[in-house]
């Protein structure tokens, strides 16, 4: 979730000032990871959404709402607008995905298209977690393209949520992983790979690992990669490269700060995020992961085209397009459930 | 959303709100922020129609451009504003006092009127500016509109309490020994203002009652306590001395 820290939100000396980067990626592109409702539930619209993805050369975006609404409590004399703007806890809220469904179907149908709803108001702790999930896609068959972004180990925004601390291996979560891997529907999550004072080692990647190994047939995205403000640890290619080779039904995404942090250091690639994106660009989306600032599209995806110009046409494509496509295109308003994996009857062997 | 050009190195990008106005301010890297808010100056209250929306654009201006935009919008800034919430939090974001300065003359009396209502959104008010801006918004106020807003002890007293020592005795004087009086009507009424004052203004508005006048008004043990716990040590010694307790 963008903040100053992003180099798109701050001033930089030295740097010449233009207007080009408010006309985005010069690559058209999907934006695999977009809040559009923010931290009190408020969104732009619709409407607002797809004039600044016109304006950003964004053909198409991954949207979804914000699971934790932040409170307006007694001790805050100024409403809070963001989930650090003050002490107040956050708590889970589940309108954030009829507000998402009423705003894609306010839309007309051929620009309906061009959003890839996901479904995130639920609580990723409770039991009950899937019935939820059941009742969105009842209620808007013809909406949804897959689950998320759930949000688990955060760093401050868990400390905020009221509740037990939501996590990737939660068992709460096993018949939503299950759900999806019946219905074929991706299922993006944020979760922290440490803590923030745990910075030499990932803390929290078991977490992660225990889920996905767990559920072979279900597609998890691993939203940036798991960095978050403050929170990184050594060897991070190397253990995005180890995930991504050990687990085929494991998908990435470079939005927020991971880019800026180890993929692109003070506007350089690094050749070794060269190599390993090369190798799986058809499992790695773009996203910007905004929280409905859509003005800021296009500086947003526009910083990452330094990247994709040292990227092989095909892993370019992948990146900017093909993977989000095949990942929660295939799925748009077609959720149904699919043949039950095939297993051969058992017989004892006979000695 | 109707939207105006900006051109900046042969470049043209439509603006047609402030959240826009900012991140092409943002990616300007702050270099051309007084020729963006030039081009724009016709449409600027159409961009910033209300104030959360200066406050978005506010943020990312240079103190001089701060002031440059708070000239263009001129008469539409009362209305802008909206009440004197949204006056409170564009002030607590502001760290230069010539940009508070602009914005309080700018409004003039009429706006400033206009957003504040009541003692308690002035006190909000005058708690995020400081010495001569403080005295510039009571001067824009004007001696009998702060009298108007000051209908019980308690009114007087929040006021008071956003004002540095110096001010808060001329105020005092400049609305009257006589008004100020006016509002106490019992112990409490009395500890409120006592609590807002330094003690050498205390002991001025002490010395407007004789010992049986204040035996009085405070009237029974029970406000006494709640005033004494609210005294400064001075405070104390001076009233229990005239009480002769």
């Amino acid at each position: 979730m963008p903040n100053e820290q992003i180099p798109t939100w701050t001033r930089t000396p030295g740097t010449h000032g233009s207007l080009t980067p408010l006309k985005g990626s010069k690559y058209k592109l999907i934006d695999g990871h977009l809040h559009v409702v923010n931290f009190i539930q408020e969104t732009p619209g619709g409407e607002n959404l797809l004039d600044h993805m016109d304006r950003a050369n964004i053909g198409k975006a991954v949207i979804f709402g914000m699971p934790v609404s932040k409170m307006w409590t007694s001790y805050d004399r100024e409403g809070p607008d963001y989930y650090l703007a003050s002490d107040s806890p956050c708590y889970y809220y589940a309108y954030t995905d009829v507000i998402v469904a009423e705003m894609v179907r306010s839309l007309p149908a051929d620009r309906q298209e061009r959003l890839y709803p996901l479904i995130c108001g639920f609580n990723p702790t409770d039991g009950y977690a899937l019935r939820h999930i059941e009742r969105l896609f009842a209620q808007y068959p013809d909406i949804w393209s897959g689950i998320g972004e759930v949000l688990l180990r955060h760093d401050d925004l868990t400390a905020f949520t009221f509740g037990e601390n939501a996590r990737a291996n939660h068992r709460a979560l096993w018949p939503v992983y299950q759900f999806a891997a019946e219905h074929d529907l991706p299922v993006l999550l944020h979760q922290n790979i440490t803590s923030v004072t745990k910075n030499d080692h990932p803390v929290y990647l078991w977490e992660l690992e225990e889920a996905v190994a767990e559920f072979p047939r279900t597609r998890i995205v691993f939203a940036h990669c798991g960095m978050s403000r403050r929170v990184n640890v050594p060897f991070y290619y190397q253990m995005v490269d180890r995930l991504l080779a050990q687990y085929p039904n494991l998908y990435v995404d470079y939005s927020w700060i991971i880019y800026d942090v180890v993929i692109c250091p003070d506007g350089k690639p690094s050749p070794d995020w060269v190599a390993l994106t090369e190798k799986y660009s058809k499992r790695i989306c773009l996203g910007s992961d905004l929280v409905a600032r859509f003005e800021r599209m296009g500086p947003e995806l526009q910083r990452y085209d330094v990247f994709l110009d040292q990227l092989s046409e095909t892993a370019r494509a992948n990146l900017c397009w093909n993977t989000a496509e095949k990942l929660y295109g295939d799925n748009k308003g077609k959720v149904k459930a699919r043949p039950a994996l095939s297993v051969p009857e058992w017989k004892m062997p006979v000695p | 959303m109707s939207r105006y050009p900006i051109t900046i190195d042969q470049e043209t990008v439509q603006i047609g709100s402030a959240s826009e106005l900012a991140v092409a301010l943002d990616v300007l890297q702050g270099q051309y922020d007084r020729v963006v808010l030039t081009q724009l100056q016709p449409h600027l209250a159409r961009i910033i129609p209300q104030a959360n929306h200066l406050l978005t654009v506010m943020k990312s201006l240079s103190a001089d451009d701060q002031v440059f935009l708070i000239q263009a919008l001129q008469g539409n800034l009362a209305g802008i504003m909206q009440d004197a919430s949204h006056l409170r939090d564009l002030l607590a974001t502001l760290a230069e006092e010539k940009v508070e300065t602009t914005l309080l003359q700018t409004l003039g009396s009429d706006g400033l009127r206009s957003l504040i209502l009541n003692a308690e959104e002035l006190a909000e008010v005058l708690e995020w500016v400081y010495g001569q801006t403080d005295e510039l918004a009571l001067e824009l106020l004007g001696l009998d509109y702060v009298r108007n807003l000051s209908r019980e002890a308690t009114d007087l007293s929040a006021i008071l309490h956003s004002l540095d020592s110096g001010l808060q005795a001329k105020l005092v004087d400049q609305l009257g020994w006589e008004f100020c009086l006016g509002l106490i009507r019992d112990g409490r009424d009395l500890a409120y203002l006592l609590w807002a004052l330094p003690a050498s203004v205390s002991e001025r508005l002490l010395k407007h009652y004789n010992p049986v006048q204040l035996a009085r008004l405070i009237g029974n043990s029970r406000d006494w306590k709640y005033l004494y716990q609210r005294l400064e040590p001075e405070e104390a010694d001076f009233i229990t001395h005239l009480l002769g307790l």
